[in-house]
């Protein structure tokens, strides 16, 4: 079980995550039919996710607040907790390319991993071939493999350690949708196969019902919604995660599209910061601020049995 | 916990198809160098002189015309004769062959040049790697010792250290080193602290591999690119310096042949007897143009921003 | 609204690498008709020529071996002499590129850099400012920003910029390569809109290069699947994404992730 808990990061005096609370569950037998176990932080580019991600890695330290593995801090570990930490929850990062030492080959990276388990593990051969590729791989630099390989190399690093939760940020954001859509299939298997969860960081609402049972959204540093994938999805109640799903890119022709050049006429993109300071922050871009938004910080308050928003005037639920 | 891949299912998941871009063919690298060569045309007529130079220096023992000239031997009747047919470059006022003492010469340089750059790199750069990378109290203690170094003009220090030394080849080699290892340190560091948040860096932290593997193994290979362009664009500032050393009688004596103890001895003939400065003088503007010229052309090579910075 | 004239026009375009027997096709595309004020979608993976077509329509291919004629207006990119290309850039053709940013002098404020670049087309002095003024007013950016320099904008006002940049010059074909990916979803959603209300109002002809059917099935009037150098299919928007005709175009479609709505 991981957990944060009132978890609040800063860099230097700008605070970038206020207050987070979330739980996983890891490795507490399989999830029950038709769930998927994971959860998902969505948000995008400054919410920050990653910095929450890399919290929960142990890469940043909270300012306040505190990241629970197995009901120890994970930041006041000792050596042989922390190395028992590190083989349980792994990171797959965004860009395989990133990610990869460039001057390593892929064996050798994945080697490096496997040295770290205190068993003898699986061979590089075994790892290449548990995510789809070609163990003569092995033999390449990051810069010889497609995008989707890359990622692929990631995940199997991640694997070497035998790990219960991986920790995905943005795992297919940077790749081609049909390299995209098979680097998800694979994750879905290895759900199984591999008896991983998953926390997933993303902008992008799309991919989360894959993989996710749970959803947080972010925006600005805080949890403004959260609850079950399918209703929070379906029935947003904060007015920003109506945004992200309405802004996800759906098929449809432009003559079925009721939006071409008659879109509503956007607001002069300012120059300042699109958050708000005083009051919601996220009050500058909602449709459907009230009075009480400038003045009043929502709080993040019970909606439903298991959904949770932070807005003064929430779509009810349908 | 179930155990990864050796029980896994065989793998399901469909192939990636996505095309990797097709591995060099045979013959790739040549073709690739002439390719560069042929870009860069500046850095590959400085890297063709400096090997040629470099040969020169190996061979001297069996390419020089006169080798006894190349250290004891003097010829008191053949004094300062000018360049021709017998001496190309002439003669020095003890009747040396001054194209004998030239390459003899490069032998010294280079050997100093070399021998600088090992010391300073190989000094500097694990100290800058290891201040970037931990950052810190570390990063502050090891910036801090450098700029007490660097605070100090390079060639002053130099030049103090080799007077309290016994002059000769050796001091002359510690005494540039002194001044010369904090760039490297400073730059490692910069270039370390740059490659500490990168995501493989990341990874490696968060599968629990060890600082020293980190930074001997993630760190240090990637940022050693820096370093090579900056070896061969130091190469000539180290010959000059050594130069300057050598020609203010702090460098190698008598009688080893050394390109700025050569111009210090010939310059009160320079107006009668030109060739006496003129050959070791150019020798040393050709090097270090050379290394100068070959090291902007490494640089332009192999840096990564090259088509955005235009 | 004009009878819709042509904008951009490729006729048996092929791009190589290499030379002789060596010699690899990296795109080729048959033909290509951009109407003014109308959106052509190049669809497909990496590696599949889509920005190399791209790019040729720039007469950006250095080293590349180009074959057929790429007419903007009366000037033929292939054979056009790089004087000739460098006014046809800008003037008449701009790229939207995947991340402006990196491609903006960091050294210039973006005031700076919109003069720099409108002097170069000859656009000075107060028409230049109104112009200036006119075309970030279209892209919806305060004019605030012109103080400011490329990093201290974010992802989507650097798209927006770049757009303005076009507009500015009264460009008549407007290249959009991978132009939001990039970017948040939100903000992806909106330069789409910004780009497809401006081909309606200045009847710029754009292309709109992308490896998401998702993303320019609502703004292409005409898509072109490419895979491997090659044009799979072709056709009215409607026509490739109701009833796609290649086996590779539903793989694409499939691809796309859904709510599961």
């Amino acid at each position: 079980m991981l957990t944060a808990d009132n978890l609040t990061v800063a860099y230097g005096r700008k605070t970038v995550v206020h207050g987070v609370s979330l739980s996983l569950d890891a490795a507490t037998g399989a999830p029950a039919a038709g769930a998927q176990g994971g959860v998902a932080l969505i948000g995008e580019s400054g919410s920050g996710k990653t910095t929450i991600a890399r919290a929960l890695l142990g890469l940043v330290k909270p300012s306040s607040g505190t990241v629970r593995f197995a009901d120890q801090d994970i930041h006041r570990l000792r050596r042989t907790a922390r190395t028992d930490y590190r083989s349980r929850v792994q990171p797959v990062f965004q860009d395989g390319s990133e990610a990869l030492n460039p001057r390593m080959t892929v064996g050798t990276s994945l080697r490096e991993a496997l040295r770290l388990r205190s068993d003898a593990g699986p061979t590089v051969d075994a790892l290449l071939e548990a995510v789809g590729l070609d163990p003569q791989l092995a033999a390449r630099h990051p810069h010889q493999l497609s995008g989707g390989q890359r990622q692929r190399v990631v995940i199997a690093r991640a694997l070497a350690v035998d790990p219960e939760l991986l920790i995905l940020d943005e795992p297919t954001s940077a790749l081609d949708v049909t390299v995209q859509a098979r680097v998800l299939d694979l994750l879905e298997e290895l759900r199984t196969t591999a008896g991983l969860r998953y926390l997933l960081i993303t902008h992008n609402l799309a991919v989360v019902p894959r993989l996710c049972d749970t959803v947080h959204v972010l925006f600005a540093g805080r949890v403004v919604e959260s609850g079950p994938a399918t209703e929070v999805l379906t029935s947003p109640a904060h007015p920003y995660t109506a945004a992200l799903r309405d802004a996800i890119p759906r098929l449809g022709t432009p003559d079925a599209a009721d939006t071409r050049s008659s879109a509503p006429p956007a607001r002069l993109e300012r120059s300042d910061a699109q958050t708000a300071a005083t009051g919601c922050a996220f009050r500058l871009r909602c449709p459907a601020a009230l009075d009480r938004c400038t003045t009043e910080a929502p709080t993040l308050r019970p909606l439903t049995d298991h959904r949770e928003v932070a807005c003064h005037h929430p779509h009810g639920p349908a | 916990m179930t155990d990864v891949s050796p029980t896994l299912a065989p793998p399901a998941p469909a192939p990636d198809r996505s095309a990797p871009p097709t591995p060099a063919a045979r013959g790739g690298q040549a073709r690739r160098l002439l390719a560069l060569a042929r870009r860069d045309l500046p850095a590959t007529v400085g890297a063709v002189v400096l090997l040629a130079i470099v040969l020169a220096a190996v061979l001297a023992p069996w390419l020089a015309p006169y080798p006894g000239d190349g250290s004891h031997a003097t010829h008191p009747l053949d004094t300062l004769a000018g360049p021709g047919g017998r001496h190309w470059f002439g003669t020095d006022a003890v009747g040396r062959d001054l194209l004998t003492r030239v390459m003899y010469g490069a032998r010294t340089s280079l050997t100093v040049a070399a021998a600088v750059l090992t010391v300073s790199a190989l000094v500097g750069v694990p100290l800058g790697v290891i201040a970037g990378y931990t950052g810190g109290v570390v990063k502050d203690v090891i910036m801090r010792i450098t700029d007490v170094f660097l605070a100090f003009p390079a060639l002053l220090l130099s030049v103090a250290l080799a007077t309290v030394l016994h002059p000769g080849t050796g001091s002359a080699i510690i005494a540039i080193s002194v001044g010369w290892w904090p760039w490297y340190a400073r730059m490692a560091c910069v270039t370390a602290t740059g490659i500490r948040s990168r995501g493989f860096v990341d990874a490696a932290r968060c599968l629990g591999v060890s600082r020293i593997r980190i930074m001997a193994r993630h760190v240090l290979p990637n940022a050693l690119t820096p370093v090579l362009v900056q070896l061969s664009l130091d190469a000539g500032g180290v010959i000059l310096t050594s130069a300057a050393l050598s020609y203010l009688g702090l460098g190698p004596q008598e009688p080893t042949a050394e390109w700025g103890l050569m111009v210090q001895q010939g310059q009160d003939l320079f107006i009668t007897d030109w060739w006496v400065v003129a050959f070791p003088g150019l020798a040393i503007l050709l090097t270090a143009f050379c290394f100068n010229v070959l090291g902007e052309g490494l640089r332009s090579a192999l840096d990564p921003h090259r088509e955005l910075t235009r | 609204m004009t009878p819709p004239r042509s904008s951009l026009t490729v006729t048996d375009l092929k791009v190589r690498a290499g030379e002789g027997e060596d010699a690899r096709l990296l795109a080729s595309l048959p033909h290509l008709d951009v109407a003014a004020g109308t959106c052509v979608a190049i669809v497909g993976e990496s590696g599949s020529g889509k920005s190399t077509t791209l790019h040729a329509m720039l007469g950006l291919t250095d080293g590349l071996a180009v074959s057929g004629r790429i007419m903007v207006g009366d000037t033929d990119v292939v054979t056009a002499p790089e004087k000739a290309l460098t006014t046809l850039r800008g003037s008449r053709v701009a790229l939207v590129s995947q991340s402006p940013q990196s491609s903006l002098n960091p050294t210039m404020r973006l005031g700076t850099l919109m003069r720099r670049v409108l002097a170069r087309h000859g656009i000075r002095g107060a028409v230049a400012r109104q112009r200036a003024d006119d075309a970030l007013r279209d892209v919806m950016l305060d004019p605030e920003l012109l103080r400011r320099y490329p990093h201290q904008i974010s992802g989507g006002q650097a798209q927006r910029f770049a757009i303005a940049l076009a507009v500015a010059l009264r460009a008549d074909v407007v290249l959009a390569d991978e132009p939001t990916s990039a970017l948040d979803v939100t903000v992806q959603a909106a330069v789409l809109q910004l780009l497809d209300r401006l081909r309606a109002e200045h009847g710029i002809a754009l292309v709109l290069v992308s490896h998401d059917l998702a993303v320019v099935s609502r703004i292409a009037d005409h898509i072109v699947v490419m895979r491997h150098g090659h044009v799979v299919e072709s056709g009215p928007a409607a026509d490739v994404l109701g009833a796609p005709a290649a086996d590779y175009t539903r793989e694409l479609l499939a691809a796309v992730p859904t709510l599961g709505e």
